[in-house]
């Protein structure tokens, strides 16, 4: 039933995502029989992630510089990363293709546009954060004080909802601007609280 | 239109100014309200295109992370804004996703909405606006607003401009009161002026010109025609009064002419008084010189022993009396142009019976004439025809005491007049020829017949008859 709700109120994008993941699931089932079976939760997460790319503001400068490419580093296993990873390769506006890669060598977590830490991401994400402070990485997790640990976007799930917790202070400090009409939907946290 | 024309120049010309002024308020005032109507309407949907925007802006996140809640809250801003009744978001496959609504507005249906636009109903205005993130396509946010307020402005402007209307018209009004005065004044005068010239019939008078306009050349033109008809008048009264001279002078000629001619025939009159006195006078002294010669041949006759010399005298005697006798008639007569003889031939056998002592016991004389005028030349010698034959008659028919009757008679019969002498006595002895005779007194009535140019016969038959006819025209001027 709440799942059942929970697509209905798909809106146009993520529905459309979502449309390809079941497609590509499809596909892929038939060609190497990969992953099936991923709760719908996760495959709106990850469609959340993507459409984040539209209300967030890199800096010109920002790593990596190629402009035909959305890079999402993913830290750690779970059915959101699983869910992330099926949508590699979709075409995303302004022309950039979605890139996913999964990151073990901690050297690699700050050249990525967005960094997503899984439920369980195997790091100490909070050395991670304080590692990569100063890059233009937008930070992204699920674990329940992510945001507090200094992580900027957190989704969580509530009243059949996926919903999501930023930590304005954390993007600013990075250089990002996020758009505020995302702030608007999201519910605000600021980790300095917590210290 | 009928009441129009029987209005005065003056208040046509004021129905005209106010009736336009009201017009051209009017269509002003309506025009205005319309203008302010659509105007009111158009910046209505502006307005309602701009804050959808802006509301379907905030809104797109809202739609690509699912949170209608927030939509909601965005959405009743709108709220803020009294003449919205409601918006919604509409996801780009026709699901409403959020929805605002003041209590007074009623759920409607949505699905007319979808594409994006303007949708004017009867007193609603409906925007739709698409909701973009980039140039995707996310869904669509209608937002609709009663135009209550654009109707209430115009009632406002309603009241305004009527107003506004009032004010103008008495101000029309009162400015067409003093100008229509500019046409109605000059016109009036023409009409006063024109009035008392036919009233008075004084062509003397014109019309003063106040303005160079028509009304101005109006003016001259009327006071140039009186002033031809003034002309002609003057013209006629020359031609009339001369004709009358003329008149005056023709009836003292004529007067004169007929006083003239009164006087010729007065004096025509007396001449012929004059004449007829005359003419009365010879008749009476030749009457009395043939009585004279009669009285003479008379005393005559008293001295002579020859009894043959004395009845010739006798006889003679007897003709001058019977002429004398016509010249007695004729004096005696009013006409002395001529005389009736059926008198005459009366007077003169009753003269003949008592001079030849005839006795009226065994003679009787009947004389039977129709009146007859005739005129002296005629008169005497047919009278000395009628007095031989009947003297004749008396002399002769009736010997020794023989009885019978003479009868003369004068009668008309076709185109002569016939003188019969006729008695039915011994009858005219046959040895004698009466056409050629010896005695005096017959030679005497064929001679005087042939004067006459008239025939005489004797009738056959017993007694004496002699007829003498002549020609009626010798008669013709006396006969009636």
């Amino acid at each position: 039933m709440t799942r059942r709700r929970q697509r209905r109120n798909l809106p146009s994008g993520v529905r459309t995502i979502v449309f390809l993941i079941g497609l590509s699931i499809g596909v892929m089932e038939e060609a190497r029989g990969a992953s099936s079976g991923i709760p719908v939760e996760n495959r709106i997460k990850a469609a959340f992630l993507v459409e984040l790319f539209s209300y967030v503001d890199w800096p010109a400068d920002a790593v990596p510089a190629s402009g035909d490419q959305f890079v999402v580093g993913v830290v750690g296993e779970g059915p959101t990363t699983t869910a992330l990873l099926d949508l590699r390769g979709l075409e995303m506006k302004e022309g950039r293709r979605l890139v996913v890669k999964r990151l073990t060598n901690a050297g690699d977590f700050g050249s990525c546009h967005m960094l997503f830490f899984s439920e369980e991401p195997g790091v100490d994400v909070r050395r991670v954060l304080g590692e990569i402070v100063g890059n233009a990485v937008l930070t992204v997790g699920e674990t329940d004080d992510f945001a507090r640990m200094g992580g900027m976007v957190r989704f969580y799930f509530a009243s059949n909802r996926v919903r999501f917790e930023i930590n304005p202070a954390a993007s600013r400090a990075a250089g990002l601007r996020i758009s505020s009409r995302l702030l608007r939907l999201a519910k605000i946290v600021d980790d300095r609280e917590g210290r | 239109m009928r009441g129009f024309q029987s209005f005065s120049i003056r208040q046509k010309l004021r129905a005209v100014i106010v009736l336009t002024s009201a017009a051209a308020l009017l269509l002003a005032c309506v025009s205005f309200m319309g203008y302010a109507l659509v105007t009111a309407r158009s910046q209505l949907v502006r307005e309602l295109q701009s804050m959808a925007d802006i509301v379907g802006l905030n809104s797109a996140a809202a739609i690509v992370f699912m949170d209608p809640e927030s939509a909601r809250e965005t959405l009743s801003a709108l709220g803020a804004d009294s003449r919205v009744q409601g918006a919604w978001v509409i996801e780009s496959d026709g699901e409403l996703f959020a929805e605002y609504r003041r209590k007074t507005t009623e759920p409607r249906p949505l699905d007319q909405y979808l594409t994006p636009g303007v949708y004017r109903e009867r007193d609603i205005v409906v925007v739709s606006r698409p909701i973009l993130t980039g140039d995707e396509l996310v869904g669509v946010i209608v937002v609709s607003a009663g135009l209550v307020d654009a109707y209430r402005s115009l009632r406002q402007y309603g009241v305004i401009a009527g107003w506004v209307l009032l004010v103008s018209l008495t101000v029309a009004f009162a400015l067409s009161t003093r100008l229509e005065g500019l046409i109605s004044r000059p016109l009036l005068h023409l009409t006063e002026t024109a009035a008392k010239i036919s009233s008075h019939g004084d062509y003397s008078a014109r019309a003063e010109r106040g303005s160079d306009d028509e009304i101005g050349q109006l003016i001259d033109s009327f006071n140039e025609m009186l002033g031809e008809i003034e002309e002609r008048d003057v013209v006629l009264q020359e031609v009339n009064e001369r004709l009358e001279d003329r008149v005056q002078e023709r009836t003292e000629e004529l007067e004169r002419e007929v006083q003239i001619r009164a006087g010729t025939e007065s004096e025509l009159r007396a001449s012929l008084e004059e004449k007829d006195v005359l003419l009365k006078e010879i008749h009476h002294r030749v009457k009395n010189n043939l009585q004279v010669i009669s009285s003479l041949l008379n005393l005559q006759a008293t001295h002579m022993d020859n009894e043959q010399a004395k009845k010739a005298l006798t006889t003679s005697q007897d003709r001058l009396r019977s002429i004398a006798l016509v010249h007695e008639m004729f004096y005696q007569s009013e006409d002395l142009a001529r005389i009736d003889l059926a008198p005459y031939l009366r007077s003169t056998t009753s003269y003949l019976l008592s001079a030849y002592g005839v006795d009226l016991e065994k003679v009787q004389v009947e004389v039977d004439c129709s009146p007859m005028n005739v005129v002296i030349d005629t008169a005497i010698p047919l009278g000395l025809i009628a007095h031989e034959l009947t003297s004749n008659a008396l002399k002769y028919a009736f010997p020794e005491g023989r009885r019978g009757v003479v009868r003369v008679e004068l009668q008309k019969r076709g185109d002569s007049v016939e003188l019969r002498v006729a008695d039915d006595g011994v009858g005219f002895p046959d040895h004698v020829r009466w056409d050629r005779p010896s005695s005096l007194g017959l030679q005497l009535v064929n001679s005087l017949t042939q004067q006459l140019r008239g025939k005489i016969e004797l009738k056959p038959g017993e007694g004496t008859c002699f007829s003498v006819r002549i020609h009626a025209g010798l008669f013709k001027a006396g006969d009636r």
